[in-house]
């Protein structure tokens, strides 16, 4: 790879390469998002493919799938919830989560 | 890739015959493209010969098949008294792009400039002939270098040391050859394709007769076709295409992110009802049914130079 790999500190991570952020104001709702090292092996990520505002997931179930030019890659949820929001700009811009996977690039709050 | 050279005072003929191609007094330096055919008319292989002499062609063959390509051609050139001579020594470097002509102009000298697209020139570098040809599996202007493969690193390096030259592999070479509408051995082509059934026409041209001439399905029930995935996502092999009805209609056989057009692109083999172009499809992609549409095997004009 080269370049070293960001984090940022005060997220949780997943082995599958996911990070969790808290809110600030409301401990129960979570950011989910994918880490930088994911969007580096994925390359350039061309559709994500979201769930929507309101539905339910276990720890495990498919949340959301992501493609790249070379594959598909699965996000698996990492803590139970239910979708409170969606990043829908990532629909016409799938490629904020290679440029800010962290900021711009979040998929969902639950 | 493989390498061979095929000779013998019939080797036209002979090329004639094993090809559903017209080699019988081609020019020489020119190359062609096309396919070994068995005698269902089954695709063998897709392949270049280009004409080095008189009695002699270089051909490439697709590295997965070699050694079947081999035993094939080994059993067929007896029938025609010509030779083959396998040319395992030999590496194959393709350089493809806008660049490509200006860069090796400069590394091997300025007759590259001239040369027809589909034609072959020897060259020398390091005091080693070379065999330079101007094709490719890209839509580009560029060139494939044959070159033994004491000197491949070195021609390689000194490649590299241009700012305008970088590595790439076969995703790249993948997504291209879809937006030229190439066939890729393997997913498009098989020994279980009849060739009628594969787009490819432009290929017959063999006045005589040639191996699996009987066996040509000059009405196929399925065909080679392009597919534009029209919703959002990206399409795959081995996906399903169904009709409105949700029968299954077809297959892809090759699919993936167009980055030119930035959308999901692909071929399939689909059955002759629906191969029109225009006509709306479906994909089954990952359980759910996105909106497709039937397209000419081509999506963009190629950017070759002229031939001979």
């Amino acid at each position: 790879m080269g370049n070293e790999t960001k984090i940022v500190e005060n997220f949780r991570y997943t082995k599958e390469h996911e990070w969790l952020s808290r809110e600030e104001n409301n401990d129960n709702i979570v950011k989910i998002g994918i880490t930088d090292f994911a969007q580096n092996s994925l390359g350039d990520i061309v559709h994500i493919d979201l769930p929507s505002e309101g539905d339910s997931f276990d720890v495990g179930d498919e949340i959301a799938v992501v493609e790249s030019a070379k594959s598909a890659s699965e996000i698996y949820c990492p803590v139970s919830g239910t979708i409170i929001e969606v990043n829908d700009c990532l629909d016409s811009h799938p490629e904020k989560v290679n440029e800010s996977p962290y900021e711009e690039g979040w998929l969902v709050r639950l | 890739m493989g390498q061979v050279v095929l000779s013998g005072d019939n080797i036209e003929e002979f090329l004639s015959y094993i090809t559903p191609t017209n080699f019988c007094k081609n020019e020489l330096y020119k190359s062609k493209y096309t396919t070994l055919l068995n005698d269902k008319c089954g695709v063998i292989d897709d392949i270049i010969a280009s004409k080095i002499s008189a009695k002699k062609y270089h051909i490439v063959l697709n590295a997965a098949r070699k050694e079947i390509d081999i035993m094939w051609l080994d059993k067929q050139a007896k029938n025609f008294l010509c030779q083959l001579e396998l040319k395992n020594n030999l590496c194959l470097i393709a350089i493809q792009g806008k660049y490509s002509a200006k860069i090796l102009a400069e590394i091997l000298g300025n007759e590259v400039n001239e040369m027809p697209y589909m034609s072959v020139k020897e060259l020398s570098f390091k005091e080693r002939n070379i065999l330079l040809s101007r094709t490719g599996y890209t839509g580009e202007d560029g060139f494939e270098i044959s070159l033994a493969s004491e000197i491949a690193a070195d021609f390689w390096q000194i490649l590299s040391a241009y700012k305008e030259v970088k590595p790439i592999g076969l995703g790249a070479r993948d997504s291209l050859r879809l937006e030229m509408g190439y066939p890729l051995y393997g997913h498009e082509l098989s020994e279980d394709i009849n060739l009628g059934e594969s787009s490819l026409r432009w290929i017959i041209s063999s006045n005589d007769n040639f191996i699996g001439k009987s066996s040509l399905n000059m009405s196929p029930l399925k065909k080679r076709v392009g597919v534009k995935l029209l919703d959002k996502g990206v399409a795959r092999e081995k996906m399903l295409l169904k009709n409105g009805e949700g029968e299954e209609i077809g297959i892809l056989t090759s699919a993936g992110y167009s980055p030119s057009l930035d959308c999901s692109i692909g071929q399939a083999r689909v059955n002759i009802e629906y191969a029109k172009a225009e006509t709306e499809v479906f994909v089954e992609l990952r359980g759910k049914l996105k909106k497709a549409k039937i397209t000419n095997i081509a999506f963009m004009p190629n950017k070759t130079k002229k031939t001979f």
